[in-house]
């Protein structure tokens, strides 16, 4: 077959066509620049202080119900509860071998004290330090309206989160003084350790 | 334009004249068929931003490309969802003006906003200051239709006025959001399978509203650590079901 210039045109038009097609039904990939990088993420566990933990202040274990109590029993670190009945009463207790919970409520806030044994790492990714549990240390931070406070204490992490029902105008999250005053309050349960 | 119409009657005959052409023909018809089925729309899949790289002028982002949670689930049930600013995106408080329902929120590419500007602390930002989580939006402007789900087995430790938390098995916290808390299908104490429904999106921030969408953040050792290629990878996960 001898080609001339409308060969050669309609092939490249036909040829046109079938880019586009492709290109129509390929998966766009445009802007995925970033490749997940499965980094080594080791979950590492520290290990408790019992005899420095010791030397805390007790709490009144009387102020927790046997069922609290029953789920508390689980965590094998130092239990650090605030010295609040009222808080207490309303607390629905959560446990794991290396964390624990205190989710309470109180009109217009609520409070939640958590600590863990487990954080996870990835080598060469560098973590800011905590503080350590110590009044003057002890920073408050705040994330969406919530007021926030971290700390480290006998090889555990410590967490105090109090939100407000009305974020940008109640004292409880707004000010520093109400999870400061929590935090300074903290006594440890004898209920998973003497 | 003019030349080219007056060629039609040529070419068309050009196209039944030999065996190749019309071959050729067929072809380019067969192409514009096919288009025309799936629907002459280029088909946009999921694509995303890398970490690190904000809305212009929302701040210093952190450019971390590790997984945190391999294998996690994606925390809304349904795809497409949008992960991008709030703030800073169309309708929000520095973002363009127009309505938070605007199409270009619900589009890809998805854009990182860990560590966006925020006046509180972030020790893991680069200014020390941020966003401590991911927002995504969900599918549609809908309020209170698109659920979220948990993203690992755990335990349900904490419902404030707009936050529920997950305590996750991996030993991360997973906090979600705004949900509707009138709505929610979880309560604090309850343990929870990976992709178990939690709650509705909303714009619930106690007294204040915020715009529709789920902000969803990660919390191991004291410290709120990047969520955006853990969301990444759980979502290719989710496309792929």
């Amino acid at each position: 077959m001898k080609l001339n210039h409308y060969h050669i045109t309609f092939t490249f038009a036909w040829v046109l066509g079938c880019i586009f097609f492709l290109l129509s039904c390929r998966e766009a990939e445009t802007g995925q620049a970033a490749i997940a990088q499965q980094n080594q993420v080791i979950i590492q566990q520290s290990t408790v202080n019992w005899e420095a933990a010791q030397q805390h202040a007790l709490f009144n274990d009387s102020q927790l119900s046997k069922q609290q109590a029953q789920v508390l029993k689980i965590a094998t670190l130092p239990l650090l509860l605030p010295n609040e009945p009222e808080l207490i009463a309303t607390g629905i207790m959560s446990a794991g071998e290396d964390w624990y919970a205190a989710s309470m409520k109180h009109e217009g806030f609520s409070v939640v004290v958590s600590g863990s044994t487990r954080r996870v790492t990835v080598p060469g990714v560098e973590v800011p330090n905590l503080p350590e549990y110590r009044k003057q240390d002890l920073r408050v931070t705040r994330a969406e309206g919530i007021a926030e406070l971290a700390f480290t204490a006998y090889g555990a992490i410590y967490t105090i989160s109090v939100e407000c029902e009305d974020p940008e105008n109640d004292k409880h999250c707004k000010n520093e003084s109400y999870i400061l005053e929590l935090a300074n309050k903290l006594l440890r349960s004898k209920v998973n350790h003497d | 334009m003019s030349i080219f119409i007056s060629r039609i009657p040529d070419l068309l005959r050009l196209c039944a004249s030999t065996l190749a052409t019309r071959i050729a023909f067929l072809g380019l018809i067969g192409c514009f068929v096919s288009l025309i089925i799936t629907g002459c729309q280029p088909k946009v899949s999921f694509n995303y931003k890398p970490p690190g790289e904000l809305e212009p002028d929302s701040g210093q982002g952190r450019v971390d490309y590790t997984v945190y949670l391999g294998g996690m689930r994606f925390p809304l049930e349904q795809s497409p969802s949008y992960a991008n600013s709030q703030v800073y995106g169309v309708g929000g408080l520095h973002g363009p003006a127009g309505s938070q329902c605007d199409e270009r929120n619900y589009s890809y590419p998805w854009k990182d906003n860990y560590c966006e500007t925020r006046t509180w602390d972030m020790p893991m930002c680069p200014s020390g200051k941020g966003h401590q989580g991911q927002d995504i939006r969900p599918l549609d402007c809908t309020d209170s239709v698109h659920w979220v789900v948990a993203v690992e087995d755990g335990t349900i430790t904490h419902i404030g006025s707009y936050s529920v938390y997950l305590q996750g098995s991996s030993g991360i916290r997973h906090r979600y959001l705004h949900l509707n808390h009138d709505q929610l299908a979880v309560s604090a104490g309850q343990q929870v399978q990976k992709g178990q429904r939690i709650g509705l999106v909303s714009n619930n921030m106690g007294s204040v509203q915020t715009t529709i969408h789920l902000h969803f953040d990660m919390y191991s050792g004291g410290l709120y650590i990047p969520t955006y290629m853990s969301l990444v990878e759980a979502y290719k996960d989710l496309l792929d079901q």
